[in-house]
């Protein structure tokens, strides 16, 4: 069976819309019109209310509760705009439960937040430049949407096969993948992508997110690689055999990471943690299939 | 002598029992209780790695959830979250549940977690570390370790039952394995 046959199966994933998706271009742009857009925020209401929610939260300490749009944009700015365009058009998609990888809902989603708030982090210690933390940001929050396709297929036998493979023969979940289905979740989630039409860098890393081959000169899969394997560590990842990984020396060495680096990202690991879980409590309204288990 | 474990009341309309509590530990956060009606969790044990301590006696009980071996990468957040390594977060418990009437000879020991990726090369071999830290630090301080549940490549959630002190553990696909 190949990725095309598997999608074809899942006929229940919805591309972002038009709307958010000229919103991700404006907001990628470094000479962005801030009118067209709050003209497009305004025009939807669950994105209008959740960026002044985002607004008047804690974190942002205002004085004064925000009331319009314009200046909800201006306070919370274009960065984090992206991240809750993101967070919006994709926590539907990839909050619910996953049977296949014994996630409950909202645990890859969670995982796939960390890892999104962890690569700008390990783009600024491996001096990359910060400009690419948005696409990084992207690309981190979709790496693992292909779970989202193998993880509800009707077919309890495939995971039980997958599963043997990796606990009798010592396979990598994404080789026992592999083998059981004809492809992996890393394939199906670039050619997802791709048919969702999102920049090619960004399909191009997902795809390779398991073996980022920095030797390319595109390191835009190791960041995602190691974000992933750091957001692994610090518990951002119940399901099925999620440590059954090969990791990528190459990868850390490609961004010229050392051992201390690597931890000390590992506890900025928890802080993103922490940050995911609020932003699940922001976007707990709006989205009702939420996993009753924590992360700790 | 301590006091008999009052046994799980069958919940019915005619049966007026308080709700089990749950208290549940963070990464990089310890909890030590004598409330032996309450059970202590921790969630998704990756490569970080949870110590339960128990005094069957005294029915004092903690647990720590610790992300890192050492803390002297960090002395600014040693000195604000202790709990987040080993070397720093090990001795606060103890010392939290001598506190509460533990006595160090009576002291069960279980030690949970330090998932491995695949890689041969052992880069992220963080799990490896942490695991080795807490086996370390109790053989310096000549205490046993009682049961352990270490390696592999799957995250961990565990329970210490303050009752009993049954330590059990969810695994993806297997909830409720003792250890």
């Amino acid at each position: 069976m190949n990725a095309a046959i598997l999608l074809g199966k899942s006929p229940n994933l919805k591309p972002p819309s038009a709307t958010v998706m000229r919103l991700l271009m404006l907001l990628d742009a470094p000479d962005a019109d801030l009118d067209e857009v709050i003209a497009i925020v305004g025009r939807d209401a669950v994105l209008s209310a959740k960026l002044l929610a985002v607004c008047n939260s804690a974190g942002y300490g205002l004085a004064h509760p925000v009331a319009s749009l314009d200046q909800a944009v201006l306070y919370v700015g274009f960065g984090e705009m992206h991240r809750l365009v993101m967070a919006l058009s994709l926590g539907g998609t990839m909050a619910g439960a996953l049977p296949g990888y014994d996630m409950v809902a909202g645990e890859l989603w969670r995982h796939s937040l960390v890892t999104a708030l962890l690569s700008p982090r390990v783009l600024a210690r491996a001096g990359l430049p910060a400009a690419e933390g948005p696409i990084a940001y992207t690309a981190a929050l979709v790496h693992d949407i292909g779970k989202t396709v193998i993880g509800q297929l009707p077919d309890p036998e495939a995971y039980a096969a997958i599963r043997r493979l990796v606990d009798e023969r010592g396979h990598s979940l994404l080789e026992a993948e592999h083998a059981v289905l004809g492809c992996d979740h890393a394939e199906i989630g670039a050619r997802l992508l791709q048919q969702w039409r999102l920049p090619e860098i960004i399909v191009e890393a997902v795809a390779a997110h398991h073996d980022p081959r920095p030797e390319t000169g595109r390191l835009l899969a190791s960041v995602v690689h190691v974000a992933d394997a750091l957001a692994h560590q610090c518990g951002a990842s119940p399901g099925l055999d999620s440590f059954a990984v090969v990791h990528h020396e190459s990868a850390i060495s490609a961004l010229q990471l050392t051992a201390s680096d690597l931890e000390a990202l590992s506890l900025e690991a928890v802080d993103c943690l922490e940050k995911a879980r609020q932003q699940e409590n922001l976007n707990h309204a709006a989205s009702p299939a939420r996993g009753s288990k924590g992360v700790a | 002598m301590s006091a008999p474990v009052p046994a799980a009341a069958p919940r019915s309309p005619w049966v007026a029992a308080p709700k089990p509590k749950a208290f549940v530990v963070g990464v990089g956060e310890m909890l030590v209780s004598n409330d032996a009606s309450a059970r202590i969790a921790t969630y998704s044990l990756g490569s970080c790695v949870g110590v339960t301590l128990y005094d069957p006696v005294a029915r004092v009980g903690g647990l720590l959830h610790a992300m890192l071996p050492d803390s002297t990468i960090s002395a600014e957040r040693a000195a604000e979250r202790p709990n987040m390594f080993v070397d720093s977060g090990l001795p606060t418990m103890f010392h939290a549940v001598y506190a509460l009437g533990a006595v160090r000879h009576r002291i069960v020991v279980k030690l949970i977690g330090g998932a491995e990726f695949l890689d041969e090369k052992k880069i992220f071999n963080i799990g490896q570390r942490n695991v080795d830290a807490v086996i370390v630090m109790l053989a310096r301080n000549g205490v046993k370790l009682e049961a352990r549940a270490t390696g592999g490549h799957e995250s961990r959630t565990i329970h210490l039952h303050l009752a009993t002190g049954q330590v059990t553990m969810d695994l993806p696909g297997r909830k409720g394995v003792t250890l």
